[in-house]
């Protein structure tokens, strides 16, 4: 299915990503799940902005999901978390553009020290909503110019965006934003072997 | 930029080229026997063919040797339902023709056949055929073409399955005519079968079919290379093949689809060296056993398959499997059982 | 955990999931949430519109309803509380839906109607919220489905409708969903029997909606296919042309193919025809809004053989060659059948014109390596499968 779960903005601070605003559409995921679902791409999110280079753009594969990451010059960054189908070039205007918009309506001096609470921008439920039919957001042929592809770095794994000797499983074990609950999730979810239908 | 094909990416490095064989026969003969109470309680549904997968990979593997002969022929004998002929998954369950056909199968290569109580499979096959030629999997009535190759490869097996008209027998025999008929009605445009007429085409259901031709030496009636194109455009840029479009490769569906080509003699339309290395990639150098995908678990279903594939592929140290009947063929061979295989 | 001393909470788990799913008919999802350990709580638990179960409690629950059961087929099968086994079956089969026989004991409870088939429609809806592909389910689910429509005391209409809103959930879940959508193409078949335009339509329109939001789900778009085949017969045999009414772009791309044959579309181009035309037109902006999709390019080669298959029939040299269709004893064609033969060939040949202009666009070195190998793969398909020769030499 063509799908966005989550729009993200983040300021990629000299240590660590300070969360400027999040929001997530996670209605087709479980009940049980979805909040569990909710903290681990939140938890992602940050990750890949604090091991994204400054005025990069970033496309990562993690199991069923893409994550796609923006990193503008002044270290304004945007996560869009998406599942494969949804085409990467809109991913990125989409960043893009609610960067701009952030930019223009809450000034860079409060970036690094803001809280999600204290920053009055509340129309990432907006983009995140018209942007699930990619074909209608934009038109496509505008959105080939806008973004030049080649300046994207795609990654098959989130592996390869992490730091040499990091391993994805061993950040989540010890991450302190992430609940039990999440980190059993997460377990399972990596146990999971699929198996196919048999013959005689 | 391009999309990310849905693939999986081996590491040149550290993916197993060699065939581990010994390791495969030590993951078959130990499996199961350290199985929990939950592991035993959800896979005793499917325990013949379970059976029939451990059972072939060790003859493919020339290590018939090791296993006791008596416990899988006693075990088929618990699992047989006298009143109708059939065989279950595992005692106490109801009869299918999967089970029945892996029953037939595991008595073939122990070469207990004649121990069979061949006439009430037969009864027991003809009692499931449809009107329209198709075949129920049980008395439920849920139709399936994998249903009709397991009637015709049960009575090939058996010696009970007549392809001339003229033969005195046919008074217990299938419905042969229509019974191809409805397999030829499940062909699609792209060359491809499905599980019933207008069913998406999918490489399992399609070795299904054409091993039914195969059985019934009807593979003339299908255009050989348009289904070839198709079953060919399933090998991803990993050598792994996939049974749909836009599915992961599968170390089974490598089964499926070379076994086909096999059939329709096009081994060669795609890359077997590519094919080799993506199921050899496939082992559990650890535990041994194959899984679908690199890295994955193993289980005894994927053995089976990544080993006869293999075989199939002219792997040394392997006796020569059937794509047919997915059983080495010197078993097929002894039992004087032919199938059409095109050159 | 002792299996014996588990016994009791068992049962308690179990009649609880059976009390739950038998009240509750806003339930429609069941998941089971991991836990560390038993907390010595209830391991069940209700919100929205699921019902969870804490993963602790699935092994020894599984373990003991699959022995309670194997026991009672091991005993004589008469005194048996039916009740009891109904929640023994649910239990099993809500953790693990292939043990094809339990499925068939339920068939036998439901044929002595200890079961409501609206209940085990209900609870098989559950199943497939945890196993969306289980092929178990499906067939059981058919089989309830028939003996409900038997009796003939439901709208089948709604049952139908109702049954295609599940298949959806379930192709949504899990893509490729191989039995949802064999179960659902079976739906459109009962449907066409009760109302055959009616239910074209309405599939003929939620399937393009489908598509466009799943653009890599090769069994979506092979389902629509066989509502186009479907639809293409339907506007062949009826000459009902109520398709011009229903895309208003149809005309304009058709028209525009005709045109530049000098066909008048709408007084000689067969029906079907701009339906297909239609879809082919969709297909192309697809290709180029989602870049590398195998599925589009396969639903493109349909969308071709099924033009060529209602080009004007008399075009077709195995109908030329055929005394019994519009040619006279000599051979020689009749004029009717000269203009049909005419009017084919030049649909062809504005085909093949379609065809190459858009290929061109996705032969240049600027695409994907993806989308340049299906390209390229669709060229090659066209001359060797699809006999379109004069394509290779354009």
């Amino acid at each position: 299915m063509v799908k966005l779960y989550a729009l993200n903005v983040l300021y990629k601070g000299l240590h660590s990503g300070v969360w400027l605003k999040s929001s997530y559409d996670l209605q087709t995921i479980g009940f049980f799940q979805r909040g569990s679902v909710q903290e681990f791409m939140g938890f992602v999110s940050k990750t890949i902005v604090e091991r994204t280079q400054t005025a990069t753009r970033q496309s990562v594969k993690e199991g069923e999901y893409m994550c796609h990451v923006f990193v503008r010059g002044d270290n304004l960054a945007g996560v869009v978390i998406s599942n494969h189908e949804y085409p990467h070039r809109v991913a990125h205007t989409l960043l893009t553009k609610v960067l701009d918009d952030f930019a223009s309506k809450v000034p860079a001096n409060v970036w690094p020290t803001a809280t999600e609470n204290s920053i009055d921008f509340h129309d990432l439920p907006v983009y995140l909503s018209k942007y699930q039919n990619p074909h209608e957001a934009d038109p496509m042929t505008k959105i080939q110019d806008e973004i030049e592809e080649t300046k994207i770095i795609l990654h098959q794994t989130i592996g390869a965006v992490l730091e040499r000797g990091e391993k994805l499983d061993d950040l989540v074990m010890k991450s302190e934003s992430l609940s039990m609950q999440s980190k059993a999730f997460y377990k399972t979810a990596r146990k999971t072997n699929s198996c196919c239908s048999y013959v005689g | 930029m391009a999309n990310l094909l849905k693939d999986v990416v081996i590491d040149e490095k550290s993916r197993p080229k060699q065939l581990l064989l010994e390791k495969h026969v030590d993951y078959l003969l130990k499996y199961g026997k350290d199985a929990n109470d939950f592991e035993f309680c959800t896979t005793e549904y499917l325990r013949m063919s379970g059976m029939y997968w451990v059972l072939t990979t060790l003859a493919v593997a020339k290590k018939l040797d090791t296993v006791q002969r008596d416990q899988f022929l006693d075990f088929i004998d618990e699992c047989w339902d006298s009143s109708s002929g059939g065989y279950s998954a595992c005692p106490g369950h109801d009869p299918h023709i999967l089970y029945t056909l892996s029953a037939v199968q595991i008595a073939a290569t122990l070469d207990a056949i004649e121990r069979l109580p061949s006439d009430d499979i037969v009864r027991y096959v003809r009692s499931l055929q449809n009107p329209d030629g198709s075949f129920a999997g049980d008395r439920w009535g849920e139709v399936d073409t994998r249903f009709s190759f397991c009637a015709v490869a049960t009575l090939a097996l058996l010696g009970r399955l007549h392809l001339d008209d003229n033969d005195n027998d046919t008074d217990n025999n299938i419905d042969l005519e229509s019974a191809v008929r409805f397999v030829l009605s499940c062909q699609n445009f792209d060359g491809g079968f499905g599980s019933r007429p207008n069913a998406e085409s999918h490489a399992g259901l399609i070795y299904c079919c054409v091993g039914f031709l195969s059985v019934v030496r009807r593979l003339a009636s299908i255009d050989g290379d348009t289904l070839a194109w198709w079953l060919s455009e399933r090998q991803l840029p990993s050598g792994g093949l996939n049974g749909r479009p836009e599915k992961l490769p599968d170390v089974c569906y490598s089964w499926w689809v070379i076994s086909s080509l096999t059939m329709l003699g096009r081994q060669r339309w795609i890359d077997s060296d590519r094919l080799k290395a993506y199921i050899l990639a496939s082992q559990d150098v650890e535990t041994g056993g194959f899984s679908d995908r690199p890295g994955d678990l193993p289980d005894p279903f994927h053995t089976v398959f990544g080993v006869a594939a293999l075989s199939l592929l002219g792997e040394p140290g392997l006796l020569q499997v059937s794509p047919t009947f997915c059983m080495p063929q010197q078993v097929i061979d002894r039992l004087g059982v032919t199938s059409q295989i095109l050159s | 955990m002792l299996q014996e001393d588990f016994y009791p909470a068992a049962e308690k788990i179990l009649s609880d999931i059976l009390h739950i799913i038998k009240n509750d008919h806003t339930l429609t999802v069941v998941e089971i949430i991991p836990s560390l350990s038993n907390t010595n709580k209830s391991p069940i638990h209700r919100e929205e519109r699921s019902l969870g179960l804490e993963s602790w409690c699935v092994q020894p629950v599984y373990c003991h309803a699959y022995k309670c059961v194997s026991d009672i087929r091991k005993r004589s099968r008469k005194n048996i509380d039916c009740g009891k086994l109904n929640s023994l079956l649910i239990g099993v089969l809500l953790i693990n839906p292939e043990v094809t026989t339990f499925w068939n004991m339920r068939k036998d409870l439901l044929n002595n109607a200890k079961i409501d088939p609206h209940f085990e429609l209900r609870f098989c809806s559950l199943v497939l919220s945890r196993k969306p592909k289980c092929s178990d389910v499906y067939a059981h689910r058919k089989w309830v489905l028939q003996k409900i429509m038997k009796r003939n005391h439901d709208d089948k209409c709604e049952l139908l409708l109702n049954e295609m809103a599940l298949c959806e959930i379930a192709a949504d879940r899990y893509s490729n969903n191989y039995h949802a959508w064999t179960h659902r193409l079976w739906c459109l078949h009962q449907g066409m029997q009760i109302n055959q335009k009616q239910f074209l339509i309405r599939e003929l329109n939620w399937s393009h909606a489908w598509i466009q939001k799943h653009v890599s789900d090769y069994s979506g778009f092979f389902y629509r296919q066989q509502v186009l085949s479907c639809l293409s017969e339907y506007l062949q045999v009826e000459n009902d042309d109520f398709v011009f009414d229903w895309f208003s772009s149809v005309d304009k791309a058709f028209n525009e193919l005709c045109s530049s044959q000098q066909i008048c579309s709408t007084v000689d181009a067969p029906l079907p025809l701009k339906l297909i035309f239609n879809e082919l037109n969709l297909n192309s902006q697809m290709v180029g809004d989602f870049e590398a999709h195998e599925a589009l390019w396969y639903h493109r080669r349909f969308n071709l053989y099924l033009f060529k298959k209602y080009l004007p029939a008399a075009y077709d040299r195995e109908f030329s060659s055929n005394s019994e269709f519009g040619h006279t004893r000599e051979g020689v064609p009749s004029e009717k059948n000269k203009k049909i033969e005419s009017l084919g060939a030049q649909l062809r040949s504005g085909l093949i014109s379609y065809e190459n202009l858009f290929l061109k666009q996705y032969k240049s070195g600027k695409i994907d390596a993806a989308t340049e190998k299906y390209s390229s793969r669709h060229q090659q398909w066209l001359t060797r499968c699809f006999q379109l020769n004069t394509l290779s030499s354009m």
